[in-house]
């Protein structure tokens, strides 16, 4: 099973520390949630366990190897990353968008192998793009996007899968749609960590939610463990309520602290 | 596979339009000489006519438009931006300018070689230019500006030199740089520019993959498998080369890098890494066709193909520039 591991990872931009000696890891089955409020850290983080930074200190391994040391190639047939921007440059058509998961197997959009063309096919048909395929990404919403952008990382058929963000700015049906088809790939063997908002989402999906603030992890586990309303409080500075019921664990923010 | 009909329709059409080149001009030829030029039976003055007048007129016409299209076609790829080509990112203005300084100081008598080999220098010098401002420059619509600051300055020192030129002869021959034309190109001009365009445009179709997977952002390309630092690399090379050997052979002509890939993009699905071949065709048609109008149009003094490029292109670049939706 392919793990990616950050250990004590630093990175310091000019004088300041983005991300501060943390630690952590996603493995094969485990859905990871990173949050805490904004500029915490979250993205650099991901980029620094996606290996496009490299940390200033610490280490970022893929199965014991350090991930810079990798090819771009071959990091990516390994490691599939949705960055926050997701900005598409041309209005291509949404096949030849998912078609470009492919990168790093040496296809292009013009030119598919059989296995290239089956993982398109089925990425397309995982995020329910089937009608869309042949539309240009002009004419999508929000939502048929986000859609498109997951599914061009799962035709990348990766062991692991890093997003930042994936879900926000999208209506609540929308989230869930999403938030399920990332769920699916972890329950098909995949590890997913990804960037949320939504702290009871993240707690609804996750297996483990991680609480980033001013650069260093202060928490990590089920959500069921360190879910707290001292903990939200600690994290986002906002006075919060949690219980849990039966169908889920409630978080209602009160108020600013 | 609609990219390869394409490429091939566009590559019949360029040899019907160098076939056209021949025929057409001051001295009327009907094809059955034309051929007979061809084949080594006509007359001297025919043979002249056809094999070294107007044929590597015609030759370097598309040979110059195929290095600014696949250059345009890179360029645009790599920024992300339509917009984006050698003439608005200062490329050509600054190739003009190194072959306007190695006139300038006469050192274009050391030998053929010196002019173009002058305007690869400028054009890479500004490709790699604007490389290293990209690094720091996270908008595009800033880096074209850079760009289009860069094609500025050197025009305003080709006018500073023009200003100062030393002699009648010297002005001309600046002019000729500053306008664009093809005129009384000849195989020994094509020999030394097409090995460099030749290597170029190779560069650029080699990388083409990776303007693809840009079409997702640097950040997302990056996470996909790109080594962005190597192909920025390969299109400055590629684009440098290319566009200063254009320069070297037919001076700075502007805006057929900008039309040819905006009316190939349709047709490959909006695939930057498929847009680079049929671009560096349709552009090398389209200056082939345009050559044969100047020649063609009653005017007192033949118009210079650069200036009847930038009445056609600079409309159609701003028509480009309004209509564009952008997504980002």
């Amino acid at each position: 099973m392919t793990v990616l591991r950050a250990e004590g990872v630093t990175v310091v931009a000019g004088q300041k520390a983005l991300v501060r000696g943390a630690s952590v890891s996603v493995s094969g089955g485990e859905l990871v949630a990173v949050l805490g409020p904004n500029g915490a850290g979250k993205t650099t983080l991901l980029r620094a366990l996606a290996g496009l930074i490299a940390p200033d200190a610490g280490t970022v391994t893929l199965d014991g190897m350090p991930v810079r040391a990798l090819r771009a190639a071959a990091r990516a047939r390994r490691v599939a990353y949705l960055p926050q921007e997701r900005p598409l440059a041309w209005p291509s058509p949404v096949r030849d968008v998912v078609a470009l998961g492919r990168y790093a197997y040496g296809a292009a959009p013009g030119r598919l192998g059989a296995e290239d063309a089956a993982a398109v096919a089925e990425a397309i048909d995982a995020c329910d793009l089937a009608p869309l395929a042949h539309r240009p990404t002009d004419t999508l919403s929000g939502g048929e996007i986000a859609r498109v952008h997951i599914a061009r990382a799962l035709a990348a058929r990766t062991a692991l899968l890093l997003a930042d963000e994936p879900v926000a700015a999208l209506d609540p049906r929308h989230q869930l749609r999403v938030a399920g088809q990332i769920r699916r790939y972890v329950e098909a063997g995949g590890g997913a960590l990804i960037v949320m908002h939504d702290i009871e989402l993240a707690a609804r999906i996750a297996d483990r939610l991680v609480f980033l603030r001013n650069g260093a992890i202060v928490a990590d586990g089920p959500a069921a463990n360190i879910l707290t309303a001292d903990l939200v409080a600690r994290v986002y500075d906002v006075c919060a309520t949690v219980t849990v019921e039966s169908r889920g664990i409630d978080v209602r923010i009160e108020g600013v602290l | 596979m609609p990219a390869l009909a394409l490429n091939l329709g566009l590559l019949a059409a360029g040899v019907l339009a160098l076939g056209a080149a021949c025929l057409l001009g001051s001295t009327p030829l009907d094809a059955h000489r034309v051929l007979a030029a061809f084949l080594g039976q006509a007359s001297v003055a025919d043979a002249i006519v056809v094999l070294e007048i107007r044929l590597p007129r015609a030759l370097a016409a598309f040979a110059a438009g195929a290095a600014l299209g696949a250059s345009g076609a890179a360029l645009q790829g790599l920024l992300r931006n339509p917009l984006a080509e050698p003439g608005v990112l200062g490329v050509s203005a600054t190739a003009s300018l190194f072959a306007t300084v190695a006139l300038y100081y006469g050192l274009a008598a050391a030998g053929a070689f010196v002019v173009p080999v002058a305007a690869i220098a400028g054009a890479l010098a500004a490709t790699a230019l604007l490389a290293l401002a990209a690094l720091r420059i996270r908008s595009i619509v800033t880096l074209i500006l850079v760009g289009v600051g860069l094609s500025s300055f050197a025009a305003a020192v080709m006018s500073l030199l023009l200003n100062l030129a030393p002699n009648p002869f010297t002005l001309a021959d600046m002019i000729n740089w500053l306008l664009g034309s093809v005129a009384n190109r000849s195989f020994d001009d094509l020999g030394l520019a097409l090995p460099f365009i030749g290597a170029g445009i190779g560069v650029l179709y080699v990388g083409r993959r990776g303007l693809g997977i840009l079409t997702l952002g640097e950040e997302a390309a990056a996470g996909a498998g790109l080594d962005l630092a190597r192909q920025r690399l390969t299109v400055v090379l590629g684009a440098g080369l290319a566009t200063g050997a254009s320069v070297g052979l037919a001076g700075a002509i502007g805006f057929v890098g900008i039309v040819a890939p905006h009316l190939v993009r349709p047709l490959v699905a909006h695939d930057p890494a498929q847009s680079v071949v049929p671009s560096a065709l349709l552009a090398g048609l389209v200056l082939v066709l345009a050559d044969i109008a100047v020649r063609l149009l009653p005017t007192t003094n033949e118009l210079k193909l650069g200036v009847v490029a930038a009445l056609l292109g600079a409309p159609v670049f701003a028509w480009i520039a309004v209509r564009r939706r952008t997504l980002e």
